[in-house]
């Protein structure tokens, strides 16, 4: 139905929804959980179809179903009496209870049930030129630990659409002959991939994701081990946004990236070098990486040219322990930086680790468009006054800095204690700014 | 509401109850329906938005001037400079305000943002009126939706049988 300039002229009954037109009342629906909505065809003559033509699967909710089986029968009843109007959007979330009868007489059963028909439905949904396909699983660590811990769900057919646009995964496993080639996909933008695996260690060649058209990548917590050591090799030449957390096996490598503008890179353990001269562009950049992997990332910084776009930069720990060199390396090579945030989180009691030493290669002035400096630590972390010194020797004003003290609490979680800019705090302190008056000057 | 800036182009919109709201044209075409009256050159002068009272007009521009994507001085668009994750967090904090509004207005806006083609207006004024009724029993939903329940006894059985796989 095509709506013009006069096509809801004659609608008088404002403020009730009754008065929308079928396609808006289906576009409403469409939001609810897909057995809710098959409900609404109870709620009056004028409701009994329109969950038929909802532009949406939304398989949520999961543990309102029984059994795998229950939901299997469910979608696959809904699916059939729909018929082929167009889907947006389509979400499939794995059943997270078990048929205990199964259990009982063979565990396979039903894991093979849980993704027996996953397949096939997401044909369907790209066959209904689907936008938006959204598969979930859940995440093993909070499933009843009486039970085996499940299998994923596993795909197997290739993703083939020219008409999706969003894919996001969480806990997929991909069969060990899937290709993450997304060239059959052209208008496909967003790929998210979170808790994702391939069901066999070794596949025949290396791990690839590739696309010409995505511009938003996440993978996180992501378990590519594979016996040759190689990790995964990730082809998105126009890549604008990626998020990259930790996972299993190496962190994967990039090919070039030259329109990459943010980018949100949290390792662990992992040795990600050769990742720092794909984020040499970006405007923005967050780098989150555990002591054990930050080794790797300072060789690289060295050798690393000029971030000259980078605008906004976050980093924790690892840019001040053991010494300063990884912050005084992004302040001397960022000349165009207008925020600067350390998020610290490590405990005052291992500040004495640090010497607090650092050396200065040459004297260097940072970016003077930098007009805000915010370090988040926590109470009484003995590095911030010398953070702020160093800050303070490459011309950083002790009126940009401000400080957010935040209270390490058991259950792991911050509060925040007080927000301080470091120039007023006390009077020692204030000594900095005093040095900082020539500086100011320069500017 | 937006201002008269050097090098945009501005546009007027009419509200059937004589209002009028000057708008840019890059604010304006967050509205696909008045996006083509701008391509098929529809739009030299005001535009009448019929059925969309100056109170509900005046809020949809206000959402529209939210959302368009603002170009900086680079231009590159602002969505660029900013993770897209903590961008979205803004604006959700933000539509999460702006649909703080009676139902009889949420519905008004649903009708002008399908009338207008505003995707994320729909989007938005859509999920909310779902939250408000998931969960609830088919005579609380009736009774939101300002609904009688016109089935016969022995339809509403036909249905629940013809439907059971989903009731189970």
């Amino acid at each position: 139905m095509r709506r013009g300039l006069g096509g809801t002229r004659g609608v008088r009954g404002a403020g009730r929804l009754g008065a929308l037109p079928d396609e808006v009342l289906q576009h409403v629906l469409s939001f609810l959980p897909s057995r809710e909505a098959v409900h609404t065809s109870l709620l009056a003559r004028r409701w009994r179809h329109q969950w038929k033509s909802a532009p949406a699967l939304r398989i949520t909710g999961a543990d309102s179903f029984k059994s795998a089986r229950e939901l299997n029968d469910f979608v696959n009843y809904l699916i059939a009496l729909r018929g082929r109007p167009p889907l947006h959007a389509c979400e499939f979330e794995a059943c997270e209870v078990y048929d205990y009868e199964d259990y009982d007489e063979g565990s396979q059963d039903d894991d093979g049930e849980r993704s027996r028909y996953t397949d096939l439905w997401i044909r369907y949904a790209l066959s209904c030129h689907a936008r938006l396909l959204r598969i979930r699983d859940h995440d093993p660590n909070n499933v009843d630990p009486k039970n085996e811990a499940p299998l994923n769900v596993l795909l197997e057919t290739p993703i083939s659409s020219p008409h999706l646009t969003t894919l996001d995964l969480d806990g997929v496993i991909f069969s060990s002959k899937y290709s993450l080639d997304f060239s059959s996909c052209p208008n496909l933008e967003t790929v998210k991939m979170h808790r994702c695996s391939f069901s066999i260690i070794c596949c025949d060649g290396p791990i690839k994701v590739s696309s010409q058209s995505v511009k938003y990548l996440s993978i996180t917590d992501y378990n590519f081990p594979r016996y040759d050591k190689k990790g995964a090799l990730i082809s998105v030449p126009n890549l604008v946004y990626l998020e990259l957390g930790s996972g299993r096996g190496k962190v994967p490598t990039f090919e070039c990236t030259p329109s990459l503008l943010a980018a949100s890179i949290k390792l662990d353990d992992k040795d990600g070098s050769f990742l720092l001269e794909r984020l040499s562009a970006t405007i923005n950049l967050e780098l989150m990486i555990e002591p054990q992997a930050s080794a790797a990332f300072r060789k690289e910084l060295i050798r690393c040219t000029t971030f000259s776009k980078l605008k906004t930069l976050s980093l924790d720990d690892w840019c001040v322990e053991p010494d300063y060199s990884p912050l005084l390396y992004f302040l001397r090579r960022s000349p165009s930086l207008e925020n600067l945030h350390l998020r610290l989180s490590k405990k005052y009691k291992h500040a004495e680790e640090t010497d607090g030493s650092y050396a200065p290669i040459e004297p260097f002035l940072a970016s003077k468009n930098l007009r805000v400096v915010k370090i988040k630590c926590l109470a009484q972390d003995e590095r911030v006054p010398k953070i702020v010194k160093v800050l303070s020797s490459c011309g950083v004003t002790a009126e940009l800095i401000s400080i957010n003290k935040r209270i390490w609490s058991s259950d792991r979680s911050y509060s925040d204690l007080e927000e301080s800019n470091y120039s007023h705090s006390d009077s020692e302190e204030s000594n900095y700014s005093h040095s900082d008056s020539e500086q100011e000057q320069s500017d | 509401m937006a201002t008269r800036e050097a090098g945009k182009k501005m546009i007027m919109l009419k509200s059937p109850d004589g209002m009028e709201f000057e708008v840019e044209e890059a604010v304006a075409m967050e509205s696909q329906t008045i996006r083509k009256m701008i391509e098929d050159d529809c739009a030299d002068t005001a535009i009448l938005i019929p059925n969309i009272n100056s109170k509900i007009l005046s809020r949809v521009i206000e959402y529209c001037n939210k959302h368009v994507p603002t170009t900086g001085a680079t231009g590159a668009a602002a969505s660029d400079t900013v993770a897209p994750a903590a961008l979205a967090e803004d604006l959700k904090i933000w539509d999460a305000e702006f649909i703080k509004v009676n139902r009889a207005t949420r519905f008004d806006l649903i009708q002008a943002a399908s009338y207008l083609n505003i995707k994320g207006l729909l989007d938005l004024t859509s999920q909310t009126t779902i939250d408000t009724i998931s969960d609830n029993s088919l005579e609380e939903i009736r009774s939101f939706l300002s609904t009688k329940n016109d089935y016969l006894p022995e339809e509403e059985q036909t249905i629940r049988r013809e439907n059971q796989w989903a009731f189970q």
